[in-house]
């Protein structure tokens, strides 16, 4: 049996766990309009490291934009390919990691988790 | 007649330049590579810095100069393409742009004790600080090369006035073929690309750690490369050795075990790589039928 249905393209999804932080952060920074940017730069041991900062300037043209649980993300298109399917999570806690990528393109990751290879 | 006693090389089939520019280009190569490229703080300040895999092993080795408007890599000339393409990959959202320079800029050494006494503008300078100076009418950009036993000026020279510069070397050094330069570089410890310089191996063996900063924070492959060195376990290290022309098999061997791999060869000299416990200098060794003797490490 074949089937003719297109797959859902994949995209970038944060958790309400690490939305509720992302507005907390934002609030402590005293800018809680501010939204999130997302993309990897080269580097880290890995090959690609995460970049995830606040910012209040809205998207560049070639942004894509993804808004989920009150939080919107800005990613570039580059990055977009690195990303695509990545999951953003909140590890709390005394163990915890902070904010946390669950990128299904990672291949590898370093030791620390900040950078990972494709 | 030759007065000077110099030699002169042309490596433009050995090494080429790529200019990198942009506000982020040394930022991402210090990303990339494993010195502290972000110490590069003047113009004319290089350094040597290893492009290394995400596993640690070598790319190529990179020589890295600031110029007044760009930033300057010297790499191997067969590894230029995959130099480029590994640098644009990494080039997300970076303000970087790599222009390859092969055609416009030749790669040319002269060698021999005092040749830098013939540029005053040379005067003072240490190794990897680059100038730009005029050799006869032809002016170039020279630095003295990163090796240890050698005394030499490396020029980058426009491939327009490549015979005018020529011709001032013509009198004053012997021209040295491609053999010649092979037998010096093997004699004087110098890896090249594609047969020291491979990803079968790390920096720390191919005694290149002077080329790593082990403080300044990650690079591709700096978790492998700092383990390695933090817990000793480099395995083996690159040495000269002497050897009989005969030999043809590159395995080497200590009884029946293989204990290291021969890289290079030439008039009975050689580089290869040997397991820590072989290093020492007067080690006899086999490979094949052939005895093979340890000079020291590079």
């Amino acid at each position: 049996m074949t089937t003719n249905a297109t797959p859902a393209p994949l995209k970038i999804e944060i958790s309400d766990e690490a939305a509720v932080h992302v507005k907390q952060f934002a609030i402590a920074e005293g800018k809680p309009n501010a939204d999130i940017r997302v993309g990897v730069k080269g580097g880290g041991c890995s090959g690609l490291t995460y970049i995830l900062e606040i910012v209040e300037n809205g998207p560049s043209d070639t942004d894509k934009v993804i808004e989920e649980n009150g939080v919107k993300l800005y990613v570039d298109k580059k990055s977009y390919v690195f990303l695509a399917g990545t999951v953003l999570e909140y590890s709390g806690g005394l163990n915890g990691k902070g904010f946390v990528f669950n990128n299904p393109n990672a291949k590898t990751t370093c030791g620390c988790g900040t950078s990972f290879s494709v | 007649m030759i007065k000077d006693g110099f030699k002169y090389l042309d490596l433009s089939g050995v090494y080429a330049s790529l200019s990198i520019h942009g506000a982020d280009a040394l930022d991402l190569l210090d990303r990339l590579t494993t010195n502290k490229l972000m110490d590069l703080t003047d113009v004319g300040m290089g350094m040597g810095s290893v492009l290394t895999s995400n596993k640690g092993r070598i790319i190529d080795l990179l020589y890295v100069f600031k110029l007044a408007d760009s930033i300057l890599v010297i790499t191997s000339y067969e590894a230029r393409d995959k130099v480029c393409e590994w640098i644009d990959f990494y080039t997300i959202t970076e303000d970087v742009l790599v222009e390859e320079n092969s055609d416009q800029l030749g790669y040319h050494r002269v060698v021999g004790t005092g040749v830098a006494d013939l540029f005053p503008q040379m005067a003072g300078l240490k190794p990897l600080q680059a100038r730009e100076i005029s050799v006869g009418s032809v002016s170039c950009l020279a630095f003295l090369p990163d090796v240890k036993s050698l005394t030499a000026i490396d020029f980058l020279v426009p491939t327009e006035f490549t015979t005018q510069f020529n011709a001032y070397w013509r009198g004053r050094a012997d021209f040295i073929d491609s053999d010649g330069f092979d037998r010096m570089r093997i004699f004087n410890g110098i890896p090249v690309y594609g047969k020291e310089l491979t990803s079968k191996f790390n920096p720390l063996e191919a005694g290149l750690i002077r080329h790593i900063s082990f403080n300044k924070g990650c690079y591709i492959g700096q978790e492998v490369v700092a383990r390695l060195n933090t817990y000793d376990k480099v395995q083996m290290q690159l040495v000269k050795l002497s050897l009989p022309m005969s030999v043809l098999d590159p395995v080497i061997q200590n009884g029946a075990k293989t204990i290291g791999l021969i890289t290079s060869t030439n008039n009975e000299i050689g580089l290869g790589y040997v397991r820590n416990a072989y290093v020492a200098e007067g080690t006899v060794l086999k490979s094949g039928e052939c005895l093979i003797e340890v000079l020291g490490t590079v």
